[in-house]
């Protein structure tokens, strides 16, 4: 009995990382995109092999663009609270200035998720989470990609200046 | 007695790992919700994003060697607090508090600048430098292990505003 209500508790985590972000911001979003590998893959039309072998080990990528109460309320905020306490590493944060941005992560072997959230002066705030074998290092590979694609350019935050 | 040995190493790591950043840490948790003033804090895992770049050059080369083995960047900032002078004194004296070691100093009639140092076995593993204006404060932190070098070159490369200010230690090395 203790065992199981150990491995319920153990294994919950596992499939609740992205509905901490979804309670979050589902009902203060502007547009959600859902990626899974088949979608990434498709909007691929030049065929870069080396980004459909990237896009392979990518479980889910979901991006949410935040509406304009979010913007003005900050509560996007929250999110790296949350991934905080459910264990994520904080890999960078900047807050206040034009631009408040948030990026943390939680590694083991098998694989990756990472989480997070650009505000670029509050004209567009930019939630995301990606679960999947995807090692770190290639993550800015995975983005100027899907830029260069021009399917997005959510991820246009170069000016890093305040 | 080898455990007790390895339990005495371990200790001190730590204590080294926890005295790392000690004057950051209090400014930012001291000023964690003010909206004044502007906080970046950077991991290394971000600088490790560097060392899948490939070199181009000797120069190159020897600066993403440099930016690999830093281990993270904290900033406080601010264009327009009444009592920047005053934080900047007290900054001061926090950081000869804990021990850091002055490597330069800067004065002219617009702000003053100091950079500080936290060197172990021989390698410097942390930069402090605070900047105090009329309005202007800036604290940040640089550690891990840090080649003075190659400083002016990691500041231009991460375009954070307050770091441009680095370049200023190469120009006097």
């Amino acid at each position: 009995m203790v065992f199981a209500i150990f491995l319920g508790l153990s294994y919950r985590p596992l499939f609740a990382q992205d509905t901490i972000l979804k309670d979050l911001v589902e009902s203060k979003r502007d547009n959600k995109y859902c990626f899974y590998p088949s979608t990434l893959r498709m909007i691929n039309l030049k065929q870069n092999q080396a980004y459909n072998e990237l896009v392979s080990g990518v479980d889910k990528f979901l991006i949410y663009t935040l509406d304009s109460a979010a913007r003005s309320d900050k509560s996007y905020r929250g999110i790296s609270e949350q991934y905080l306490e459910a264990g994520f590493d904080e890999y960078a944060t900047v807050f206040g200035g034009d631009m408040n941005m948030s990026i943390l992560g939680k590694e083991n072997a098998r694989n990756q998720e990472y989480v997070g959230y650009f505000d670029q002066k509050g004209e567009m705030v930019v939630a995301f989470y990606l679960k999947g074998n995807i090692p770190w290092q290639k993550i800015p590979t995975l983005i100027q990609n899907m830029n260069e694609m021009d399917m997005l350019d959510l991820f246009d935050f170069k000016d890093f200046t305040f | 007695m080898k455990k007790l040995f390895i339990t005495i190493t371990i200790i001190m790591a730590s204590l080294a790992t926890y005295a790392q950043g000690t004057v950051v840490n209090k400014y930012f948790n001291q000023l964690a919700d003010n909206d004044q003033f502007t906080k970046v804090s950077i991991s290394s895992k971000m600088f490790s994003l560097f060392t899948e770049l490939e070199a181009g050059s000797e120069a190159e080369e020897e600066f993403l060697k440099a930016v690999s083995k830093l281990k993270g960047l904290k900033v406080i900032a601010s264009d327009s607090i009444g009592n920047a002078a005053k934080m900047y004194s007290q900054a001061l004296k926090d950081i000869d508090a804990a021990g850091y070691d002055e490597l330069m100093s800067v004065k002219d009639a617009e702000e003053n600048m100091r950079f500080s140092i936290k060197e172990s076995g021989g390698k410097i593993e942390e930069l402090l430098m605070v900047v105090g204006g009329k309005k202007r404060f800036v604290l940040l932190s640089l550690y891990g292990e840090i080649d003075l070098k190659n400083i002016s070159k990691i500041a231009r490369s991460m375009n954070v505003g307050g770091l441009d200010n680095l370049s200023k230690i190469d120009a006097d090395n």
